[in-house]
């Protein structure tokens, strides 16, 4: 008889792992050139896999991917929170937390909020410039119901593996949780939280108003220069942590892609007869979106004889299903009308 | 958990399956998809008085 020794790139045997992008590997919005900052936005939508940054205080972030990641376990990317403006004192509704969101019908198999609910084995490696207690929590998408495992960083600059497990939530205490393609939950990431974001408790399901971690618990917004970076994020059923499930980029792509898409290049062109006419085509999208998608333009590109407002006339303007968008342009007048160069993101994120 | 800062919004189709919304200061094209994060957004901030989606032209 003979052992088949499987590789962890998930080649043949079942995705375990139910965060999409543990590793940051894939970065559309090409953060790790660019990191996004909470001056526009106190929102701010970095790396994919349905990230946010959430920064409600006085001081500011940047937020992205970065090459650097533990060695000897195949990472090479990391998600990075750097503090470029420090708030010494939270008020009770301020928040520095990193958020992904959790879309139901990617975690029904764990009959969560039943008699029957599963456990969870979590593990992470995380590595702050602070040293201190930090929070993992999870929130009801509709608030109303939390659960917090505080972590410790022991060693500045130094990377940490961290693992723990969490019994399945027996019922809804609080809140609501969606089901099929809406938001189930959050998972915070607390580096600084107001009072008014305190769950209460740790390592229990607690009924609470919006709670995402402990205020007691270490600020990172709260020292200038501060960083917090974590990577190798898995999330499997069950209470054993297995080794982190690389994928291949194509397979972790197309999952991101669920959530967000880039499309450049776009191009159209028509002539017209008169103003106000206009050319149509439907693009198809390379993966079935979890909602019709909102759409924005981040490179504007050349274009001929648009209608006033390119932005309104011209691109994913008349309609967004979740395989397909109207690519369109408007003639202001008569003659050759086009755009070409567009680049413009989907977005069905959580 | 998302509480955007919607400025203005307004349909933009002749059949009203896509609204032009200023979100967080950005021109964002929204269809009219209930399980579209900025949609039920836009729905919230309607119910709650905040916010009116204007008629397209």
């Amino acid at each position: 008889m003979s052992l088949i020794k499987v590789n962890n790139r998930g080649q043949g045997v079942p995705v375990k792992n139910l965060i999409v992008n543990g590793n940051f590997e894939v970065d559309q919005r090409n953060s790790l050139a660019s990191p996004v900052t909470s001056a526009a936005t106190q929102y701010p939508r970095s790396v994919d896999g349905n990230w946010m940054g959430v920064e409600q205080t006085d001081g500011q972030i940047s937020i992205g991917k970065v090459a650097d990641a533990p060695s000897g376990n195949g990472l090479q990317s990391s998600l990075k929170v750097t503090v470029t403006s420090a708030d010494t004192s939270l008020a009770a509704a301020q928040r520095l937390c990193p958020t992904h969101g959790i879309e139901a019908s990617t975690w029904q198999h764990l009959d969560w909020h039943t008699t029957n609910a599963k456990p969870i084995a979590v593990q992470f490696w995380v590595k702050s410039s602070i040293t201190g207690t930090f929070g993992f929590t999870f929130r009801t998408g509709g608030s109303g119901m939390s659960y917090t495992h505080p972590y410790t960083i022991s060693s500045a600059n130094t990377w940490e593996k961290k693992t723990f497990t969490v019994a399945g939530p027996t019922s809804v205490l609080g809140g609501s949780v969606g089901s099929g393609t809406s938001i189930m939950y959050y998972i915070v990431f607390g580096l600084g939280l107001g009072t008014d974001f305190d769950t209460g408790a740790n390592g229990a399901w607690t009924a609470v108003g919006n709670g995402q971690g402990r205020s007691s618990h270490t600020s990172l917004i709260g020292t200038n220069g501060a960083t917090w970076q974590m990577t190798g994020f898995q999330i499997e059923e069950g209470t054993v942590h297995s080794e982190f499930q690389h994928e291949s980029l194509e397979e972790n792509l197309k999952k991101c892609q669920r959530y967000f898409q880039v499309h450049a290049g776009l191009n159209i062109r028509g002539y017209a007869s008169t103003g106000f006419t206009r050319v149509e085509n439907m693009v198809s999208l390379p993966v079935t979106m979890r909602a019709a998608p909102s759409s924005a333009i981040t490179v504007t590109g050349n274009s001929t004889n648009i209608r006033s407002g390119v932005s309104t006339y011209s691109g994913f303007r008349l309609g967004n299903t979740t395989n397909g968008a109207i690519l369109s342009v408007e003639s202001a007048s008569g003659g050759i009308t086009h755009i070409s160069g567009r680049t413009e993101t989907l977005s069905a994120e959580i | 958990m998302y509480e955007m800062k919607i400025t203005s919004a307004k349909y933009f189709t002749e059949d009203n399956v896509m609204i032009l919304a200023n979100i967080d200061g950005q021109e964002i094209s929204v269809p009219t998809d209930p399980a579209n994060t900025h949609y039920a957004e836009i729905l919230k901030q309607v119910a709650d008085g905040d916010l009116t989606i204007a008629d397209a032209d």
